[in-house]
């Protein structure tokens, strides 16, 4: 068997005292599209900032290539070719569109191929071209979306993270960001994709795993995700430990209530 | 990368340092003295803001200069224009052990920590009279300060150089970087920069020349005590005069050092008579004008030329 491009095993992490993920173990093959689904409060952006060195690892490995990275700061694993689209989109506001791309490919590896970068990203999202010396803050969401995508793939990823592309986004929106996802993946680039839009998650994806309370609870391939009930409760959020709600889970059905922002 | 063009102006502006002096009256000399040293201090200031870092300790940095030109010139009759190398390092190494120590330190929690820096400073120069001269203060070695006319030539040439340097910062990719710092370290550090690195060369850079104007000013004024050294108005007049001119550009910081040092001058000349009105109308004009010119003169400016242009288009086009 060849080495996955991502190995995590058993990694715990959390924020000081609080333990947001536990034992969490999955692999991401080469060429491979995986998403992490689950509810708000699962784990997922967690797991997306273990791997990407932004939560230090309370115990556990993250092997990327057959490397271990487990202790690798976060702007080394850029160079080493794990790219973030962060959740939120955090583009730099007061940056121009270009600069942002720019940005994107300040690593020593990825600026050497700045223009073959630049030229792909526009074959993807021309529209960002259009735009290029806008300021990033002053446009839509869904835009800022495809420039926080364009930039982290400007780094030249081996393994592009995605985490929540699809938040607060407008329908059709969300459907040219997943589109985009699909090319991005035809071109060969492993994707490990984080979202609650599990329908939509499920369409780029090959395999998936499937996260509650800090672990994984069920892992399969995009298809059998598709038909289970178990995701179906996950998402709901009501997969109990020992037969009954635990409080965090209770915690995380009240945070749902609020209904989602949606914008752009 | 840089255009022969730019060049030219650097040296030109360098030749016009060195040369003006020799025909400014003794009261304009000392204004421009004054205003290299205001925009010394205020450029460095600018640096760090601009990578959102908001220093409330460079009277840390001026102090050291001022006291390393001072100390090294009564040992060892270090000429002015070396001492400048010695302060330079010693502001360098103290501003990376400051962005080395705060480490991830952001925003208030950054500036409070500067500020307490600068202080321990001041209290350090304090208790070590052997070497300090402690609160009675210590005066440079007469014989060896340099003349008016050298004296404005040498801080004009420093200010110079020290714009030209920010110059440079912008137009190199690292602008971007530090840019992008301001926004957002951990988004920054996503995108595969080190902000650790970037925080530290920054604040280096910013040490270096901020440690320069105090140089200046030690062999400026002769004498040096603890309390004028680590001075807090120091570190606020370097925040102010960016504020004024424009922050996070190049021209602002210099634009707003002389916009500042000529209205401090022209209240003090024109209430002269009562020494407190001169200072309120200075505050006075200071609160306005940030609170109506968010952008600084820079930005009123850029404002008005857009507007002038599009009239001067109107009239010339009729239809």
């Amino acid at each position: 068997m060849t080495t996955p491009m991502l190995e995590l095993n058993d990694v715990h992490a959390g924020y000081n005292d609080a333990i947001a993920i536990e034992n969490i173990s999955l692999t991401v093959g080469e060429g491979e599209v995986v998403c992490l689904l689950g509810a708000n409060g699962a784990g997922k952006t967690t797991t997306m900032r273990a791997v990407t060195g932004l939560v230090p690892l309370s115990q556990g490995t993250i092997r990327y290539r057959g490397e271990d990275i487990s202790r690798m700061p976060t702007h080394d694993r850029v160079t080493a070719g794990i790219c973030l689209s962060p959740e939120g989109r955090q583009v730099f506001a007061d940056l121009t569109v270009m600069e942002n791309l720019m940005l994107g490919s300040f690593n020593s590896r990825a600026r050497k191929v700045r223009s073959q970068s630049l030229d792909y990203v526009q074959s993807l999202f021309p529209r960002l071209f259009e735009r290029s010396s806008q300021a990033a803050g002053s446009m839509s969401g869904g835009e800022q979306q495809m420039l926080a995508i364009g930039r982290a793939l400007m780094g030249q990823p081996k393994l592009l993270a995605l985490d929540e592309p699809s938040l607060g986004l407008a329908p059709k929106m969300v459907t040219t960001v997943f589109e985009s996802i699909r090319k991005i993946a035809k071109s060969g680039i492993t994707i490990l994709l984080v979202e609650q839009n599990t329908r939509g998650a499920l369409t780029v994806a090959q395999r998936g795993y499937v996260l509650s309370a800090g672990r994984v609870v069920h892992e399969g391939s995009a298809a059998d995700l598709a038909q289970s009930e178990m995701v179906q409760k996950a998402f709901v959020g009501m997969v109990q430990h020992g037969g009954r709600i635990s409080r965090r889970e209770r915690r995380q059905a009240e945070k749902r209530q609020e209904a989602p922002r949606v914008e752009g | 990368m840089t255009s022969v063009r730019t060049w030219i102006i650097i040296a030109g502006a360098l030749l016009a340092a060195l040369l003006v002096p020799h025909i400014l009256p003794p009261g304009l000399s000392e204004f421009a003295t004054r205003l290299s040293t205001l925009v010394l201090i205020a450029v460095s200031w600018n640096m760090m803001a601009n990578a959102g870092l908001i220093s409330l300790g460079h009277s840390g940095f001026w102090g050291l200069g001022a006291y390393s030109a001072a100390l090294l010139a009564n040992a060892i009759h270090l000429p002015f224009w070396l001492s400048i190398f010695p302060a330079m390092v010693l502001g360098a190494g103290f501003g990376a052990m400051l962005a080395y120590i705060t480490g991830r330190l952001r925003g208030l929690f950054f500036a409070i920590s500067t500020l307490a820096m600068s202080e321990a400073l001041r209290v350090t120069a304090l208790m070590i009279p052997k070497l300090t001269g402690g609160a009675e203060g210590v005066f440079l070695f007469d014989p060896i300060r340099p003349d008016r006319v050298t004296m404005t030539a040498f801080s004009l040439v420093l200010a110079v150089a020290a714009i030209a340097i920010s110059y440079f910062l912008t137009k190199s990719r690292f602008q971007y970087a530090l840019r992008a710092m301001r926004d957002s370290e951990s988004a920054v550090q996503m995108l595969g920069v080190n902000p650790a690195r970037f925080r530290m060369g920054v604040t280096a850079l910013s040490g270096a020349i901020a440690s320069c104007a105090g140089v200046v000013s030690a062999w400026y004024t002769g004498y040096l005590d603890p309390g004028a050294a680590f001075d807090l108005k120091i570190t606020i007049s370097a925040q102010i005069a960016p504020l004024f001119g424009g922050l996070y550009t190049v021209a602002g910081p210099v634009i707003g050092s002389f916009a500042v040092l000529a209205l401090s001058e022209l209240t003090r000349l024109y209430f002269g008579y009562s020494a407190g009105v001169g200072l309120l109308v200075y505050g006075v004009v200071l609160v306005f004008g940030v609170l109506f010119m968010p952008t600084g003169l820079m930005g009123v400016s850029r404002r008005w030329i857009k507007r002038f242009r599009h009239s001067g288009k109107l009239a010339a086009e009729p239809s």
